[in-house]
């Protein structure tokens, strides 16, 4: 009995010391990734510095995807075709049909991926304010980066939507449900944005604390970045009919018009790998075709030659017949899978100072800088005319260098005739094409603001 | 002198309370020490020991059965042999004798009478719970639990134990996903309980929580399963790890169907709880039992291939390339070259036991080999396990497991595939004029008729599927009487469990297979790695009083449990060899989880009235890891009281009515609180985070479903046991539900999960059980089970949704306010503005379910048959589509054309009724006669058994198997054939020898 009782204090005194042991901590965290509840309340600089990255890997995603906004802009603006033929929508949607609010892929495109890119990037500034080990100014160089790729992924939204509007993430909790606002107000928004950014990248000392890649060869300090920064602005302000603030914003980007040294691919890039986990350019899928009004509507040079833009980025591919269309035409820019796609270069800084000349009736400087684009890009003679001819007819020439010079590079065409109101002249492969003016809210939107009985 | 050992021996307090019992019964008020009792009480002026035995009624000596001698707090309990011996005061006495599964029965036992046999009768279906709860008289339980016992599991050779359980518990809907061999079985308790939460009950091996968990094997990398339009990564034909567990070491299999019975296992608990309890030794000499068993398999179910009678209609079918094959009057079974196997199978088990009255051993030992039919395919199981029981003095009793097994399950290429490389994705689009045999030099011929060019026979004979498991299932246990006087009895009990595997699935597709490669790589080795780790320690304290006409049993105790799972796949594309370094394009892909849970329990227990009425309340409050907030306290209740009419006529035993309430819950899978970001994702080499693609919100108040369940029933015994009914009805009502919303995707997510909305089901369950035939050494026993479940979403706080399936063209499940959660819908006509009217076309849940069980024994024959008949539940046949779209059921000209044409307008036609009558068991044995055995050498005795599972299937069903499960186990969406297994019956011969 005193045995037992004496045995039962010996297991009993460890038992319960294994039961404190065994107590394992309940908050266990996410084993697989990190946690947005860690980054946000315990950023690190080389987190900082991982989310910086992802806002680039994140926004090339949808840029340069078969489906994404070169490829679907360049088909509504009647610059190519994708003829993969396990998805007709890419013709019997785009070209044919309606706009489908429904999927987020083809009609309800041009807005999941971006605003997840815009609370990436939300989430990063509200990390920033929070880090420790990285000094102010690597902190505004982090802002100032941030804030120009969100006003990107706002561009890209709303010159998917235009006038039907978009959302302004403002509030840090997702959960909030922001209203649908203007066009007007969605621009202002960008250019608050892309100044606010001006500011901080102006104190953001001499280096950013992550690195850019390659696509931001030359860009890739807070203050050469601004001039890519500036170069954004000025095409928002073209947009916008801030002519004026334009020719200002150019003037303090990367713009060059040296005849000696024209430098027109200057300017910041998607740029790609084929390491793991990076992403290949999907824009060379042998789907993807030019439209043949491209070739149909090109200039010859004075000794007879195609235009050498044309000539340079189209090239003779097996003809292809899809619902009716057909096109032997493909694209050369993106021969590799880590050709690089533009975000913004020289070519277009000078089409825009020619297009802000032309707004405020300064023909003649149009007319030099078109003219600078027709010899040097174009290999074609300059117009002498231009100076003195009509406003309609230096329009015309100027959607014409746009179209040639900044071919199948992010939905120029289609955004140009929209802008100067001549979507109809866009051409039909056949009568009963559409022409898509904008892109619907997403249904998941609307449905979220006015929910079903 | 014996009685010590029972008092702990069955103590598997998983959740250290209980005092539990395996075969034995509850403790009784241990052992009385020979010690001159305590000077408060008086000693009885004269003390007199009655001896005697326990018997089933017409059957065997009852072990464990607990004798009390009322009025006082004298007990004994019966030894192996049923005999007993109690001290009792002189004069009359009652004693009241308790058997393990037995009703209670009360016997005078006058002045002068020192000897009695006591006949009591077997309840079947009783409850014994064994965890969590002290049950002082488990007759007294008030709901409907059911118990399958070791005789009625181990009639017939069983791969798995699931698919041995199958028919045997009434409310118990066990359905295997496919006929592959190893495993891959859904057990549904009462009904759906979640939408998109955890389906598994909760597995409880002498109190180890066991993991069930189903990894796939990553064959999803070759197949595309998952490219399709229904993206789900569970198309692997994976098996659910409940597998691995030796049928033959089981001794019972209790099942708490719902929270009623179930809430002391808190935030687990709401797909029901399965209790397993394991063989433990009992002493005495060496004892021996070997079982030698030699079966076979055979398809039991082909489609068939059309065969074409002239080259035109060949022609017709398969294009213009038909010519350069179609011979007339030449076809072939391809499903017969490919599954036609009648394999010799075998199993082994040996068990061991012996001991003496301090310590108690069982060993046991399990081999099991059973190739499949079709080519490749197998199953192989190895099992050793070893239990141990000791008395440490006569206070202290320490009880230990260790179970090791390895098992090799080879499950061929089946299922959905969208690469044309699943045997039945081939088939439909094979010809049966198409040659598809072995060439005499090695080679198989390739089919043209196809994109992937696969020939299934080369798949099957080249391709290896393995699955490999080792595992060890541990558990300690630990019962230590700290008081015992005065009719009180106090205990401290702890457990400690683990069980750890290592699931390893080596896949390989040589370079040479005709369908290599199908992404531009040739060759495919997968290499997944699973790791389970689940730990559990409990420690807690149980009190007994026992008076006269009223007994209380209170327990408290805290829980601690630990769960973890590593799986890594490694896919190496371009692989020229099985190991995965051989590749050229080598992908990887880890995924974690560990989740911890605290729990804290009580419960009160009192048995009143003559021990007629019985109160239960009980309580648990459990922290989770996987809540919103992981220090959260929930609470579970229960309570349950049940009432024994007294004055019934003769001929009627027991009466009694039950009431039981409980409530329980559904944890949120692992990482549902959190929003992921992802790190996979990188720019030339530099790291890029962002929010993961998945567009998954984190909810931070994310917290199990609660389940409330009622349960009300009636319990008969009548006839001296001869009649037995049980019959429960039910309600459970699962708020809380985990859903997941879509939200505005201008927040940069898409959706986020979220608990709302109200899933009903209700329910009853009959079992009667008769014994028509009780006379000399001849019994009849016949059982018969009865459940009808119907649920229903009574709220639903998000849009109406579509899950499952491919589509409403072919039909799917829809999850609707107002509707039952398993009805299938699908698109029949268009409306006005041309869009499709979707429609219910049927429904997963059966109408009902019957199992019929008939045993005959008479002296050494008997002879038993379980037929398991399901009414209604409909599946949708999308592999008789896909034979359709090939034009090549046998039926296609005459009804097969038509129904491809009906399709596109109706997805009804391939929805089909699938109610079956299954004869899943029949056996026939002879007991060898003593003198013959002895002869035989040391052998005591002999039994010989012919037996057959799954022997007949009657159905209108007309694909392979009305059970069949594309996705696996799944809440909502089973039921969806595509491309199975085939289904196999199997015979078997055993002899056992008793040594």
């Amino acid at each position: 009995m005193h045995n037992d009782l004496r045995f039962s204090g010996r297991v009993a005194a460890p038992l319960a010391a294994l039961l404190l042991l065994g107590c394992g901590d309940l908050d266990i965290g996410d084993l697989n990734d990190p946690g947005l509840d860690d980054f946000q309340n315990n950023p690190t600089p080389a987190g900082i510095a991982a989310a910086a990255t992802g806002l680039l890997v994140e926004s090339r995603l949808n840029y340069t995807a078969a489906n994404g906004y070169v490829s679907h802009l360049g088909i509504l603006g009647r610059e190519s075709y994708n003829f993969d033929t396990a998805d007709p929508r890419y013709i019997t949607e785009l070209l044919e049909g309606d706009l489908v609010a429904g999927n987020n892929v083809f009609g309800g495109n041009f807005w999941l991926l971006e605003y997840r890119n815009i609370r990436n990037a939300n989430i990063l500034l509200g990390a920033v304010d929070k880090v420790a080990g990285l000094t102010d100014a690597a902190k505004e160089a982090v802002r100032g980066f941030t804030k120009t790729i969100a006003a990107l992924e706002y561009l890209v939204v709303i010159n998917t939507h235009d006038t039907n509007g978009a959302v302004i993430q403002k509030s840090p909790d997702p959960h909030v449900v922001e209203p649908i606002a203007t066009k007007e107000q969605v621009f202002a928004w960008i250019k608050q944005l892309l100044d606010e950014a001006k500011t901080h990248l102006l104190a953001g000392g001499d280096k950013f604390p992550f690195p850019l890649g390659s696509g931001f060869e030359g860009f890739d300090k807070p203050a050469t970045f601004l001039k890519a920064n500036r170069a954004l602005k000025a095409r928002v302000d073209v947009y916008t009919g801030d002519n004026a603030g334009a020719l200002t914003d150019l003037s303090e980007s990367f713009i060059t018009a040296d005849p000696m040294m024209p430098n027109l691919n200057l300017g910041i890039y998607h740029a790609f790998g084929t390491g793991a986990g990076d992403q290949t350019n999907l824009l060379n899928s042998p789907n993807l075709y030019a439209h043949p009004s491209i070739k149909a509507g090109a200039e010859m040079t004075a000794n007879g030659q195609l235009d050498a833009r044309v000539a340079a980025k189209l090239t003779m591919a097996m003809e292809r017949t899809v619902n009716g269309l057909t096109s032997d035409q493909a694209f050369t820019m993106y021969s590799s899978p880590t050709s690089k796609v533009p975000i913004i270069r020289n070519e277009e800084l000078i089409l825009l100072r020619a297009e802000a000349n032309w707004a405020l009736g300064n023909l003649t400087q149009a007319a030099a800088d078109l003219n600078f684009i027709r010899e040097k890009s174009g290999g074609l003679a300059p117009r002498a005319d231009l100076a003195t001819a009509s406003k309609m007819d230096v329009e015309d020439e100027l959607l014409k260098q746009r179209f040639y010079s900044l071919l199948f590079e992010g939905g120029h065409r289609w955004l140009d005739m929209r802008r100067h109101g001549r979507l109809e002249m866009l051409p039909r492969d056949k009568p009963e094409h559409k022409i898509h003016a904008l892109f619907p809210i997403p249904q998941d939107e609307v449905n979220v603001r006015n929910p079903m009985p | 002198m014996f009685r010590v050992a029972t008092i702990a021996l069955g103590v598997l307090l998983l959740p250290a309370a209980a005092v539990a019992q395996e075969a034995q019964p509850p403790a009784p008020p241990p052992p009385a020490e020979p010690a001159p009792p305590p000077p408060a009480e008086a000693a009885p002026a004269q003390e007199r020991t009655i001896t005697g035995a326990v018997k089933e009624t017409g059957g065997d000596f009852v072990q464990g059965a607990v004798i009390l001698v009322r009025g006082t707090d004298a007990s004994a309990v019966t030894e192996a042999d049923g005999k007993f011996s109690v001290r009792a005061p002189a004069g009359p006495v009652t004693l009241e004798v308790m058997g393990p599964a037995h009703a209670p029965k009360e016997v005078q036992v006058g002045a002068d009478q020192a000897a009695i046999t006591v006949e009591i009768s077997p309840v079947v279906t009783e409850v014994v719970l064994t965890e969590r709860a002290p049950v002082i008289a488990k007759q007294n339980l008030a709901n409907g639990a059911s118990v399958v016992r070791s005789e009625d599991l181990n009639r017939v050779s069983a791969q798995t134990i699931d698919s041995a359980i199958q028919g045997k518990l009434a409310g118990a809907n066990v359905q295997q996903n496919s006929g592959a061999p190893g495993g891959g079985l859904q057990v549904r308790l009462r009904g759906v309980s979640t939408i998109i939460g955890q389906t598994e009950p909760l597995f409880i091996v002498d109190g180890v929580l066991v993991s069930n968990v189903a990894i796939p094997n990553g064959i999803s990398a070759v197949t595309l399963s998952s490219s399709g339009s229904n993206s789900s990564s569970t198309q692997d034909d994976q098996v659910n790890r409940i597998a691995d567990l030796n049928t033959n070491d089981i001794e019972s299999i209790e099942v708490l169907k719902g929270a009623s019975a179930s809430a002391l296992y808190g935030s687990k608990a709401a797909n029901g709880v399965v209790i397993i309890t394991t063989k433990r030794g009992t002493s005495g000499g060496v004892r021996a039992n070997i079982t030698q068993r030699f079966g076979t398999y055979h398809i039991s179910n082909k489609l068939g291939l059309r065969v074409f009678n002239s080259v035109d209609d060949a022609v017709m079918a398969f294009g213009e390339k038909a010519r350069d094959y179609y011979q007339q009057g030449r076809s072939f079974d391809h499903e017969e070259e490919l599954s036609g196997r009648t394999p010799f199978a075998n199993e082994t088990t040996i068990n061991l036991t012996g001991g003496n009255r301090d310590i108690t051993y069982y060993v046991s030992l399990d081999q099991r080999n059973d190739p499949g039919i079709m080519i490749g395919t197998g199953y192989q199981k190895q099992s050793g396990r070893l239990a141990i029981d000791t008395n440490l003095g006569s206070r202290l009793r320490l009880g230990f497991t260790g179970n090791i097994i390895r098992s090799l399950a080879q499950r061929g290429v089946n299922n959905n595939d969208n690469a044309g490389v699943a045997a039945y994705m081939t088939l439909p689009f094979t010809p049966s004029f198409l040659d598809l045999q072995q060439r005499p030099d090695g080679t198989f011929p390739n089919n043209p008729f196809i994109g992937s060019t696969n020939n299934p026979l080369q798949t099957a004979a080249l391709a290896n599927n393995d699955e490999s498991v080792w595992r060890a299932i541990a558990s300690a246990n630990a019962s230590l009487v700290l008081w015992n006087a005065n009719q009180n009895l106090l205990m401290a009990l702890a457990n400690f469990g683990v069980d750890t595997f290592e699931q390893q699935n080596r896949l390989f597709f040589p370079p040479d297979l005709h369908f290599e490669p199908t992404d531009g790589f040739a060759g495919t080795a997968i290499d997944t790695n699973g790791d389970n780790r689940n730990l559990n320690l409990s420690t807690g304290l149980l009190h007994r009083y026992t008076g006269t006409g009223f007994s209380t049993a209170s327990s408290l105790g805290v829980q601690l449990e630990q769960r973890g799972l590593d799986v890594l796949y490694v896919v190496s594309r371009g692989a020229r060899r099985p190991n995965v370094d051989s590749g050229t394009n080598v992908t990887l892909n880890q995924n974690r989880q560990l989740v911890r849970d605290r729990g804290l329990y009580l419960q009160e227990e009192a048995l009143l009235l003559e021990q007629r009425l019985s109160l239960l309340a009980a309580l648990r409050a459990e922290q989770s890891s996987t809540s919103g907030d992981p220090h959260k306290v929930l609470f579970f209740p229960k309570g349950q009281i049940s009432f024994a009419l007294p004055g019934l006529p003769r001929a009627v035993e027991l009466l009694r009515l039950r009431l039981a309430y409980g409530e329980s819950g559904n944890q949120p899978r692992y990482g549902q609180k959190f929003t992921a970001l992802s790190v996979t994702g990188n720019l030339q080499g530099n790291s890029g985070q962002r929010l993961r693609e998945t567009g998954f919100l984190g909810n931070p108040d994310i917290r199990p479903e609660r389940q409330r369940e009622i349960d009300a029933g009636i319990d008969v015994i009548s006839f001296d046991g001869r009649g037995v009914l049980e019959l429960s009805v039910y309600q459970k009502s699962i708020s809380d539900l985990l859903l997941q919303r879509t939200v505005a995707s201008s927040t940069g997510f898409q959706f986020e999960f979220i608990n709302g909305g109200v899933l009903r089901n209700r329910g009853v369950e009959v079992m009667l059980q008769v014994s028509p035939i009780r006379q000399g050494s001849m019994e009849w026993l016949t059982r018969t089970m009865f459940s009808l479940n119907r649920s229903k979403i009574v709220d639903l706080p998000v849009p109406a949704f579509e899950t499952g399936g491919f589509g409403t063209g072919l039909g799917l499940f829809k999850i609707e306010k107002g509707k039952s959660a398993t009805q299938i819908v699908g698109a029949q006509g268009k409306d006005a503005m041309g869009k499709d009217i979707v429609i219910k076309m049927g429904d997963g849940e059966p109408d009902f379910r019957m199992t019929f069980f008939q045993a005959l024994t008479w002296g050494p024959f008997g002879v038993s048959v379980l037929a398991d008949w399901q009414k209604g539940s409909d599946v949708i046949n999308l592999t008789k589509y896909l034979f359709d779209l090939g034009q090549n059921t046998p039926d296609f000209e005459t009804a097969g054309k038509d129904r491809l044409m009906r399709q596109t307008s109706d997805a009804s036609v391939y929805i089909e009724d699938a109610g079956y009558l299954k004869i899943r068991e029949i056996e026939l044995h002879v007991d060898l006669p003593a003198g013959w055995v002895n002869q035989l050498g040391p052998m005591k005795s002999a039994r010989l058994s012919l037996a057959g599972r799954n022997l007949f299937t009657f159905t209108s069903y007309t694909g392979m198997d009305p059970e069949v499960s594309n996705f696996g186990n799944q809440p909502i969406a089973r039921n969806i054939d595509v491309a199975p297994y085939p289904p196999s019956r199997s015979f078997w011969f055993s002899l056992t020898a008793g040594f």
